[in-house]
């Protein structure tokens, strides 16, 4: 669309700007010596002033140059007080100072050791020598670090050459250089040659015509770090200016310049102001102008930033959903894959023009009304829509950037166009901003005057503000800044949120976007997973790790809903969806977000002892489906898509529940080693266990039974014995009893080894429940023309409940999660006998499978469950994503591929690692936390890697555990061997 | 604006002409009785006087007569009675169903034991989930909705699952179907879902339609369909009218796209 960048016309400057550059831009690479100044005795105070604006409205800047601090910093003289940082890098690619107002601090160098140091000596000595051969003077003028500089033309007339004069240095040297039999191209290939046989692996050689240098870094490593640096903190390539004056080639070299343009670099837009005699390489604008045009280039920038430009996001497919036009059947599900959250509120993605297919909606985490089955998530105000503004007809294109939680609006039609961006910030979660500008003709002119109210919940409410600035200066250009303030006990006063409003509004615009995008982007460094080999699954698979980082908090208490809060289905209830599928994720990668899960269910867990009580029961009973008080709120009825009204027992009987939040707290520990938390997690397994003890029944052969059960197989009630119950019991009991003292301890073991669980050794399958076996024999393949399906819908519900039909991993998902409490070898008999019964008629089902198809040896048969775990929402399978995300399938996907193909979890005190892929993919790069130890796995098909940031405790296959920093293994006959 | 009554000179004119008033009253429209002189009009005119509502007698042949009098700017739908067929059941009569395959407007087919007193308060409208049929409802207000003074009209959505459309997940029922019924009448709802309720049932359309009107205790069902009435196509209109014992208002879709109906 046209509006891709934000080339919305305005009144007056800049009009010889070319379109590419004719945008705004986020960050600015340069070069120093001819394009930021035309010497280094240049007088630079204006591109001092125009640098330091920069900064203060929120941009990064980056000078890279070959030179050292000395010939830099003083010159340029800047000290921006920020927000926006600016960076010097130096030498070559071997230095990088960030600047502040108190002046240059190094933040990273390159240190040759003495070995290398002795070898560039040697190479520079070594080239001298050569050229001296062919009768060539020239001199070693520098020592630089990590490089030495040879002098081809060392005649007093070029001694210092400015740059305009490049074009007749380069005639005078390459005289030179023929008289000797050589160009530039071979002398520099003579350096090359001489650093390898001085013992220099990689060395870097470049000229600037009068010299050629001989290093171990170059600009490119300093261009790799700008934009690893800019990444890390949400400034994708596509946001960023690169500036040079030497991109072309000379003298048959590659310009110096060209080295900034890195693989990391692309969709940066690069500009050359220099001369460039032999022209640009494709890709670049020649603007030409030198210094001045490039400092008048920059002034553009801050005018664009003062006068309020809508941001851009990184347009990279890899990160991006986009939706283009507005499907009136889909509109509901498109806003909701759209939806921005920061773990406190969240704004689906409706357009910021009214349309009846659209609803614009709020919803703010953990904050109910209603009572009962009937507690509804809360409806706040709407601050992404502006009301009584129709959409015009024309082109509407929306794009969430996932890597930033930005979400892009670009509207085009023949009165004008318009674009805006809006986030919810991560940073300061419950804080909203939008920016739209465009043509009158699409853009609300009026002024909203600043606005609060609150709105009550049952039990808590939401308080929420905004204030919206107009101007109109050749295009309209609207702001809105909103802050909520939730609270799952309280009514918060308006007043709260204007203060948080005024708290956002003095932080500004820019800056909130700068932290909201810095904070996405950490978390993506703790996060990301990539398939390698398969881009567009990992682009599925970033869509649900953003939505799961999006939906939970990680400060106080995280209630997470099965659909999160992007859409108001099942009513914001929390079920084993967070415990079981949502919190490994965040145990893994955001340990405090996981905690907060688990804090949820610690403040509830008066509600569950009381529950416990009702029944007569000892320790707590967590409610199959919670909310705002921890009572149970199961709906106790349910019409069914036949027209009948069924009773639903899950409240009541799908008690498994209590031992799921035990596990989650297991699992954070597992991760974490978190020991602040023991004593609270202590409290979760102790009183989870107890109810285990007084819930279950011993028979006259001193053999323990739960009676009266739902397991996941939902299809099925109530059973007696279901193994997931009673094995999930038993792990319980067998957990706590770790941790419990004396008579407890014994008993739950005692318990706990009593405890049936339908293994029959002979065939190595466990039964699903007391009487499963007996059943109708049923394959979903010969009665459903498809999987999944919902196999109560298609054979009703009394076939499903006398067949051998499973809704969902029931007996498997024991493989899944408590592997250690199955019998050894046993997940491939259970997956021959119950994979086909499974109709995966719940979406929690295929990843669960896909998993575990990998660990049992069938990758590939796992790549099409996991497929349709990741499309869900995107593709909306079951009609319902406009009631918001599938976060128990999204937590799955990750499980899948981390606990399944990457064969990775916690075992004892190391993490495991055991990689199962396709043969379609090359590898798995995943990112986690063990033990509080950021790291990165690379799995694949025979070798398995680790960098951490500490050294860390890892095993790789049934080899014993090692301890390092950075790890190798490789696969020698099927069994993992460390490799370094 | 005007319903056009199609009377002849069968006991099926009191039916249709007593339909007609309250379906008028839907459309906030008067009636207009049309007949085509075949075999007299005296009854004709006799039961216009009695029900106090204008005549026009045309001549030619009755299908085309009457399809061109549907055609005029003011006339917003029309109402045909059906007949007893030999073998059981009901049936559009042949001059008739050249109007119903052609028409651009709805057309009500009337069975010939409508009940004395007959009334409009609720009407069962099966979608198919297509954007289509749901359309070639939206302009059609014999709902009422909008017409001041036509009194309340329940309006109740029929959708019927067939096998091919089961979903293929169910994780929570109760909140499962929540979901799927508010997004379905959000996607095919041709009217504000606030005036609208939803009944679902598995299996085929034509084992559903008649019962769940009787359940509902509707007084008309209203149809959206390709008007293909080529043999295999339109099974359930045909179904419909042949076992149905009350008003059926056929909706042209303009599209032609139904498979269904």
């Amino acid at each position: 669309m046209a509006t891709k960048t934000n080339q919305l016309r305005r009144q007056a400057e800049v009009p010889e700007l070319p379109a590419e550059l004719d945008r705004r831009f986020d960050a600015f690479v340069f070069d120093w010596d001819g394009t930021a100044v035309p010497d280094r005795r240049a007088n630079a105070s204006s591109l001092r002033t125009v640098v330091e604006r920069l900064c203060a409205l929120g941009a990064d800047v980056a000078v890279i140059t070959g030179t050292h601090l000395g010939n830099v910093d003083p010159q340029l003289g800047a000290r921006p007080a920020g927000p926006g940082r600016l960076f010097l890098c130096l030498n070559r690619g071997s230095e990088v100072f960030r600047v502040d107002a108190e002046g240059p601090h190094l933040i990273e160098r390159r240190q040759a050791t003495p070995g290398e140091d002795a070898a560039l000596d040697g190479a520079a000595a070594e080239v001298v020598a050569r050229l001296a051969e062919k009768g060539l003077r020239a001199e070693i003028v520098s020592q630089r670090l990590n490089r030495r500089k040879i002098d081809l033309i060392p005649e007093p007339e070029w001694a210092d050459p400015p740059k305009a004069r490049i074009a007749e240095l380069l005639v005078a040297v390459e005289k030179r250089l023929k008289a000797a039999g050589l160009d530039l191209r071979t002398a520099v290939e003579l350096a090359l040659e001489a650093a390898r046989q001085a013992g220099l692996p990689d060395p870097k050689v470049t000229s600037d015509a009068k010299h050629v240098e001989i290093g171990l870094t170059d600009k490119a490593d300093s261009s790799r770090w700008v934009f690893a640096e800019l990444w890390r903190r949400g400034i994708g390539p596509g946001l960023v200016l690169i500036g040079g004056d030497e991109f072309g080639p000379l003298g048959g070299l590659h310009g110096s310049d060209s080295l900034l343009i890195v693989p990391e670099a692309a969709r940066a837009t690069a500009v050359s102001v220099g001369r460039e005699p032999e022209g640009v390489p494709k890709g670049v604008i020649s603007l030409g102008g030198g210094p001045p045009a490039f400092v008048a280039l920059l002034d553009d920038q801050n005018r664009r930033r003062e006068q309020g430009d809508v941001p851009l996001i990184d347009e990279n497919a890899a990160w991006a959903v986009t939706v283009a036009g507005l499907d009136t059947e889909h509109e509901r599900a498109d806003e909701v894959l759209l939806a921005l959250a920061d773990g406190r509120i969240g704004s689906n993605g409706a357009p910021l023009w009214t349309h009846p297919a659209a609803e614009p909606r709020v919803l703010a985490v953990g904050v109910y009304t209603g009572s009962g089955p009937e507690t509804t998530l809360l409806e706040a105000p709407v601050w992404q829509q502006f009301v009584g503004r129709a959409l015009p007809p024309g082109q509407l294109e929306r794009t969430l950037d996932l890597h930033t939680g930005v979400l892009r609006h670009a509207l085009v039609n023949s009165s004008g166009s318009a674009e805006a961006a809006l986030f919810s910030s991560l940073a300061q979660p419950g804080t909203v901003a939008l920016r739209l500008a465009g043509s009158d003709a699409l853009v609300p002119g009026e002024s909203a005057q600043p606005s609060a109210l609150s709105v009550e919940g049952t039990h808590g409410g939401v308080a929420a503000a905004s204030t919206t600035r107009h101007r109109d200066d050749g295009l309209v250009r609207v702001e809105r800044l909103g802050a909520y303030v939730t609270d799952a006990e309280r009514v918060p006063r308006p007043e709260e949120a204007i203060a948080a409003l005024t708290a956002a509004d003095g932080t500004g615009f820019e800056t909130l976007l700068a932290e909201h995008r810095a904070a996405w982007a950490g978390r993506w460094e703790a996060a990301d997973v990539v398939v390698d080999g398969d881009a567009e699954l990992t682009r599925a698979v970033r869509f649900a790790l953003f939505s799961l980082m999006a939906s939970v908090d990680d400060d106080g208490e995280a209630a997470v809903g099965a659909r999160g809060v992007a859409g108001p289905g099942y009513r914001g209830h929390v079920f084993w969806d967070a415990d079981v599928f949502v919190l490994p994720f965040l145990a893994a990668t955001h340990p405090p977000a996981a905690r907060a899960m688990l804090e949820y269910r610690l403040r509830r867990l008066p509600a569950a002892q009381a529950a416990a009580r009702e029944l007569g029961r000892a320790g707590a009973r967590f409610p199959w489906e919670s909310a705002g008080t921890g009572e149970d709120v199961t709906p106790r009825l349910a019409r069914l898509p036949d027209g009948s009204v069924v009773r639903i027992r899950t409240g009541e009987l799908e008690e498994h529940i209590t031992a799921d939040v035990a596990w989650a707290a297991a699992c954070y520990l597992d991760w974490t080693g978190d020991a602040s938390f023991e004593p609270r997690a202590r409290e979760l397994l102790l009183e989870t266990a107890r109810y285990w003890a007084s819930r279950v029944r011993v028979d006259r052969d001193g053999q323990a039974h739960i009676y009266g059960v739902i397991g996941p197989d939902e299809y099925h009630e109530p059973v007696d014995d279901n193994a997931f119950t009673n094995v999930m019991a038993r792990w319980n009991l067998r957990r706590a009893a770790g941790l419990a003292d004396e008579p407890e301890r014994g008993r739950w073991l005692q318990l706990a080894d009593a405890l049936v669980d339908g293994y029959d050794p002979r065939t190595g399958v466990y039964e699903e429940f007391a009487g499963f076996f007996g059943l109708e024999p049923l394959i979903i393949a010969d009665v459903a023309p498809r999987r999944p399906i919902a196999a109560d819908m298609l054979l009703g519900a009394e076939r499903v409940a006398g067949a051998q039909v499973v809704k969902q991993a029931d007996v498997l998902m024991l493989h899944h999660l408590v592997p250690g409490e199955v019998a050894p070898r046993s997940l491939e008999p259970n997956l021959d006998f119950y994979e086909p019964r499974t109709a995966h008629g719940s979406s929690l089902s295929p990843a669960v499978h896909a998993g575990l198809f990998s660990r049992a040896g069938r990758p590939e048969d796992g790549l099409a469950p996991l497929q349709l775990a990741t499309r869900l929402d995107l593709d909306d399978e079951t009609a319902t994503t406009a009631g918001g995300l599938h976060l128990a399938t999204m937590g799955g996907v990750w499980q899948a591929l981390v606990m399944g193909f990457a064969g990775v979890r916690p075992d004892r005190d190391a993490l495991a690692v055991d990689p199962r892929l396709p043969e379609a993919w090359n590898g798995l790069d995943l990112r986690l936390r063990f033990r509080g130890v950021p790291l990165r796995l690379r799995a694949e098909h025979e070798l398995v890697a680790v960098d951490a940031g500490a050294p860390v405790r890892i095993r790789a296959g049934e080899a014993p555990a090692v301890t390092g920093e950075r790890l190798r293994w490789t696969r020698v006959n099927d069994s993992w061997e460390v490799s370094s | 604006v005007k319903v056009l009554a199609a009377v002849d000179q069968t006991p099926a004119a009191s039916p249709v002409l007593q339909a007609s008033l309250e379906i008028a009253r839907g459309f906030g429209a008067d009636v207009l009785a049309v007949h085509v002189l075949q075999d007299g009009a005296q009854r004709v005119r006799d039961l216009a006087v009695e029900n106090r509502v204008p005549l026009t007698e045309l001549e030619g042949p009755p299908g085309a007569r009457l399809a061109q009098a549907l055609e005029a700017d003011d006339a917003v739908a029309l109402v045909v009675g059906t007949r007893a067929r030999p073998q059981g059941g009901r049936e559009i009569g042949s001059t008739a169903l050249e109007v119903v395959t052609t028409a651009h407007k709805p057309v009500f087919a009337i069975p010939p034991e409508l009940p004395a007193g007959f009334a409009i308060r609720r009407v069962l409208v099966p979608l198919e989930g297509s954007l289509s049929t749901s359309s070639a409802h939206a302009p059609y207000p014999y709902p009422a909705l909008d017409v001041p003074g036509a009194g309340h009209v329940d309006i109740v959505i029929l959708y019927v699952l067939e096998e091919d459309a089961l979903p293929k997940f169910s994780d929570q029922p109760h909140h499962e179907w929540e979901a799927f019924g508010r997004e379905f009448l959000a996607r095919y709802s041709p009217w504000p879902v606030e005036h609208v309720r939803l009944e679902t049932r598995v299996g085929r359309p034509d084992q559903h339609i008649l019962p769940v009107a009787r359940e509902t205790q509707c007084e008309l069902i209203a149809l959206a369909w390709a008007q293909d009435l080529a043999p295999g196509r339109a099974s359930i209109v045909r179904d419909t009218l042949r076992r149905g014992t009350i008003p059926v208002a056929l909706v042209p879709v303009k599209a032609a796209v139904v498979a269904a109906v």
